[in-house]
C-alpha cells in the first residue's frame, strides 16, 4: 500500500475539511485513483445528516502516485481537527488561516504520504517553506490514521434517492443561516419549500409560532435528468406555484449551512417527503474541482 | 505610594497587566522609591512573571514620606484582572489624560479597633483623569500576604544565552496546532544543535497508547536566532506554552525583543524583555524530555515536570516546581535583578533591608480624622475646576487640612461612622493618610485579592 502525492491546493483541501469538521469529529478519506471522497456517515450525526463528496485528484495534488491491493484505492479514518492542524501551517496566497493567525513562511513544497510510525499508520505531511528571513524551515505533520478494511469500504453507500422534484439555486448560504439561526429556537423541525417560479420557501410551524420566509427569484436550473425518459418531451411543464417540500431538522439544516466557507454555489434538489439534497460546489462550477454533497433525511410529520 | 502616568504610557503599563494575567490570578504590587515592581506566579508555581518599572516611566512617582524617615516600600496583592478591568476599558483608552495610582497602606489592628473603621486593609486607588473633567476614582482593597515568592538566582556557569525577535518565534510555535482551552496545557520541546534548532510537540512518537492524533516538527537553522550562545549542543528542554505565548504577546506587541537564558534542563528559562523605562523578567519551569540526551549536568530522575493532566499514575502532578521561585522575606530580592549582565546595576538599585514591623507615629490618630476631604466645595481650596470626584486628601496640604479645622464643622473630630452616616453616602473617600511607612504585621492571613468598591 502505496501513497504519496504533492498538494498544489491546499486552500480547497483545507476549506473541505472546514465544511466536514462542523458536522462530525472524525471522517473518512478515500483515495482512488481519481479522486478523493470525504465521507461522513455517522448514524450519530444531528438529523441523520450525512456528507459524501467528490473531488478531482487533479484540482487538488500533483505528482499522485497510489498503489494497493484493492485497486488501488486507500480508505482511511481521520480525525478532522488533526488533519486540518497540519493543513492550517501552511501558508498560500489566497490565505488558509484567518488573518489573526496567518503563518509568514512562505511555502515551497507540500509532500504527503501515507506511513508507519512505531507502529502506527499515519499521514504525514512534510512542508518546506522558507522563512522571512530567507531561510529554509521545514515542518512535519504526522496525522494519525485508521486504514479501513476492504470489508467495511464496501459497505460505505451513498443512500439511495429518486429523482428530485425540484432544483434551485440557493441564495447566500449566510444570509440563510441568520434566519435559520432564529427559527432553531423556535421549533426542532424545519420545511424547506421550492417552486418552479423561483421561489424557495423555508417554514416552522409549531403551537405557538408559525413562521415563512420567502426568498423569490431564485434560479431553477434545468438538469438534465440521468436515464431521462424517452417521454421527456411528453412530459407537461411543472405547476410553476406548486411547492415542493421536505421536512428536515433545523439542526442538521444549520449544519449543513456551517459550510458557507466553501460554498461558492450552492443547489438544493428536493426529494417530496423523501429528503433534501444539497450540492456545495468548491470553487468555480465550471471547473467541476470539488462538491460536496449533503443529504439530510426527511422527517415524516403525520401532522 | 503614589505614581501618575499619561496617556503614552498606558499602553505599555496595560498590555503588562494583560500579561501578568495570563501568568497568574493574583498580582503583587512592590513599590520601592527607584521602581514599581507588578509581579505574579502562576498557581502550580512553574511560572514567574515580573515587570519593573523605573520612575522615570511615570511622570510622578513618590513613595513613602520623606519627611518621616523609612524608606520601606509599599506592598500589596490583588486580583490582575481587578487593575486590568479597569484600565483595559476602551472609553478609558479614547479619553484618559492621565492616571494616577495610589496605594494607602491599612492602620495596624490596634488603631483599626479604637477607629473601628474599614482601615485594616489597604487600598489601591486608580484615579483617571479624563477628558471633560471626567475623574473616575476606583478603589480595590490590598491584601497584605506573608508569603511572598521570587526567583532565585540562577547558576550562569553554563548558561546558554539567546536573542530572538517576538515574531520569528510566534512564527514557530504557530506552526503548532495545538489543543485550545482551559484545561489543556501543551508543552513543547526544543533541541538546539549546533547550528539548527528542532521543535517537537510533545507526543511527537505517535504510539496506539497516546490519545494525540497529531504530532509535528518543525527544524529550522539558527540563524533565525539573533544571538545564539549555546553553551553545550546538543541540549533539549521542554515547557509549557500556556505562559510562554503570553510573554510572546507581550514583545510582540510592544516590538521588543527577547533574550532567552537557560542552564541545564531541570533549571527554569529565563527570559528578558526591556523596554522604555521597564524591564520585565520571565521564569518558566522546564523539564527534560524522556529519552533525550543527557549531558554533562545529569538531569535529576525526578524531573521538576509539572502536569496538570489527570493521569493518576503521574505522581509528579502538581508537584511544585521549587526552582522557579520560591519564598522570601527579603523585600529587597523583589526588585533585584537576575540578569547577570546587570548585577552591577542591580546593585545600586538595591532595596532596603526586610520590611520590620514599624510602628506607626504618635500623631497618626489625630492626622486620619482631619484628613477627610469634605464634600463643601466652598470650603475646599482644592483645585479651581471642580471635578465630579473629590480628590484624595493626600493632596491636602498642611494649609488645607488647617482650612478644614478652621471650617467649623466639627469634621475633624468625627469617626468615620459618624461621618458616613452625615454624608449618607456609600464609596466615600477612604481615610487616607500621607506617606505612612508600610508595617504589615506577619501575623495577618492572606486574604485572596480585593474586592472593587466603589
Amino acid at each position: 500500500m502505496r501513497f504519496r502525492a504533492g498538494i498544489e491546493n491546499v486552500t480547497t483541501f483545507f476549506r473541505i475539511m472546514q465544511s466536514v469538521e462542523k458536522l462530525q469529529k472524525k471522517c473518512i478519506i478515500k483515495f482512488t485513483e481519481e479522486n478523493m471522497h470525504v465521507i461522513c456517515n455517522s448514524d450519530a450525526n444531528e438529523g441523520g445528516i450525512q456528507v459524501w463528496s467528490q473531488i478531482k485528484i487533479d484540482s487538488i495534488f500533483n505528482n499522485y502516485r497510489i498503489q494497493s491491493n484493492s485497486n488501488n484505492e486507500i480508505t482511511v479514518n481521520l480525525t478532522c481537527e488533526a488533519i486540518m492542524g497540519a493543513l492550517r501551517s501552511v501558508s498560500t496566497s489566497s490565505g488558509v488561516s484567518n488573518s489573526a493567525s496567518g503563518s509568514s513562511y512562505e511555502t515551497d513544497e507540500v509532500i504527503v504520504k501515507l506511513a508507519k510510525k512505531n507502529d502506527q499508520a499515519v499521514l504525514n505531511f512534510e512542508i518546506t517553506g522558507t522563512t522571512a528571513g530567507g531561510r529554509k524551515v521545514k515542518i512535519g505533520h504526522d496525522v494519525r490514521i485508521e486504514v479501513m478494511k476492504p470489508v467495511d469500504v464496501a459497505r460505505l453507500s451513498e443512500p439511495m434517492c429518486p429523482e428530485p422534484d425540484i432544483h434551485v439555486l440557493l441564495p447566500s448560504l449566510q444570509k440563510m443561516r441568520t434566519i435559520v439561526e432564529r427559527l432553531r429556537t423556535q421549533s426542532d423541525l424545519l420545511a424547506v419549500r421550492a417552486s418552479h417560479n423561483g421561489c424557495l420557501r423555508l417554514s416552522i410551524n409549531t403551537e405557538s409560532v408559525k413562521v415563512d420566509t420567502d426568498w423569490k427569484d431564485c434560479t431553477i436550473p434545468q438538469m438534465m435528468k440521468e436515464g431521462a425518459s424517452q417521454d421527456s418531451a411528453d412530459e407537461p411543464p411543472p405547476d410553476p406555484e406548486q411547492l415542493f417540500s421536505v421536512l428536515v431538522s433545523v439542526k442538521s439544516f444549520l449544519k449543513f449551512l456551517s459550510s458557507h466557507v466553501v460554498s461558492t454555489t450552492t443547489i438544493a434538489c428536493v426529494c417530496q417527503n423523501h429528503c433534501l439534497i444539497l450540492y456545495v460546489y468548491i470553487g468555480d462550477v465550471a471547473d467541476a474541482g470539488g462538491v460536496l454533497t449533503f443529504y439530510i433525511p426527511a422527517i415524516i410529520d403525520d401532522e | 505610594m503614589q505614581a501618575t502616568f499619561d496617556s503614552s504610557a498606558l499602553k505599555p503599563f496595560t498590555r503588562a497587566l494583560a500579561c501578568l494575567s495570563r501568568y497568574g490570578e493574583e498580582l503583587c504590587i512592590y513599590a520601592s522609591s527607584e521602581t514599581l515592581s507588578l509581579f505574579c506566579t502562576n498557581s502550580s508555581k512553574s511560572a514567574y512573571c515580573r515587570f519593573k518599572f523605573n520612575k522615570e516611566f511615570f511622570s510622578k512617582y513618590r513613595v513613602g514620606d520623606p519627611a518621616r524617615g523609612a524608606h520601606d516600600g509599599v506592598l500589596g496583592q490583588l486580583m490582575a484582572k481587578s487593575l486590568l478591568s479597569i484600565l483595559k476599558h476602551k472609553t478609558v483608552e479614547l479619553t484618559l489624560e492621565r492616571c494616577e495610582i495610589s496605594i494607602v497602606e491599612g492602620v495596624s489592628a490596634e488603631e483599626a479597633a479604637d477607629e473601628s473603621q474599614d482601615g485594616l486593609e489597604s487600598k489601591l486607588i486608580v484615579r483617571l483623569h479624563c477628558k471633560h473633567n471626567v475623574i473616575k476614582t476606583h478603589k480595590l482593597l490590598l491584601s497584605g500576604s506573608t508569603t511572598l515568592l521570587a526567583p532565585g538566582a540562577p547558576d550562569t556557569s553554563n548558561e546558554t544565552l539567546l536573542r530572538i525577535g517576538p515574531r520569528a518565534i510566534r512564527d514557530m510555535i504557530e506552526q503548532f496546532s495545538l489543543p485550545k482551552g482551559v484545561k489543556s496545557d501543551p508543552q513543547l520541546i526544543w533541541t538546539f544543535g549546533e547550528t539548527d534548532v528542532s521543535v517537537r510537540s510533545l507526543e511527537s512518537s505517535i504510539d496506539t497508547r497516546s490519545k494525540a492524533q497529531l504530532a509535528t516538527e518543525l527544524a529550522i537553522s539558527a540563524d533565525e536566532f539573533d544571538l545564539y550562545n549555546l553553551h553545550e549542543a546538543p541540549t533539549t528542554i521542554a515547557f509549557h506554552l500556556r505562559e510562554f505565548n503570553a510573554t510572546i504577546a507581550f514583545a510582540e506587541i510592544c516590538g521588543l525583543g527577547l533574550d532567552i537564558r537557560f542552564t541545564d534542563p531541570t533549571e527554569p528559562l529565563f527570559i528578558d524583555v526591556e523596554g522604555d523605562n521597564f524591564e520585565t523578567l520571565f521564569v518558566i519551569s522546564t523539564s527534560q524530555p524522556p529519552g533525550s540526551a543527557t549531558q554533562t549536568h545529569l538531569a535529576s530522575t525526578d524531573s521538576k515536570k509539572r502536569s496538570r493532566e489527570d493521569t493518576p499514575a503521574d505522581s509528579a502532578r502538581f508537584k511544585k516546581s521549587m526552582k522557579v521561585v520560591q519564598s522570601t522575606t527579603d523585600r529587597a530580592s523583589l526588585a533585584r535583578d537576575t540578569t547577570p549582565a546587570r548585577s552591577t546595576l542591580s546593585l545600586s538599585k538595591q532595596m532596603l533591608p526586610p520590611a520590620n514591623p514599624a510602628t506607626p507615629t504618635s500623631n497618626h490618630v489625630s492626622n486620619y480624622q482631619s484628613s477627610h476631604a469634605p464634600h463643601l466645595a466652598s470650603t475646599s481650596k482644592l483645585s479651581q475646576e471642580l471635578p465630579l470626584f473629590l480628590p484624595g486628601s493626600s493632596q491636602l496640604s498642611i494649609l488645607d487640612e488647617a482650612a478644614l479645622r478652621e471650617s467649623g464643622l466639627g469634621i475633624e473630630h468625627m469617626t468615620a461612622e459618624e461621618f458616613d452616616n452625615m454624608l449618607e453616602a456609600k464609596g466615600d473617600e477612604p481615610p487616607v493618610r500621607t506617606g505612612r511607612p508600610c508595617h504589615f504585621s506577619s501575623n495577618r492571613l492572606a486574604r485572596p485579592g480585593g474586592r472593587t468598591m466603589n
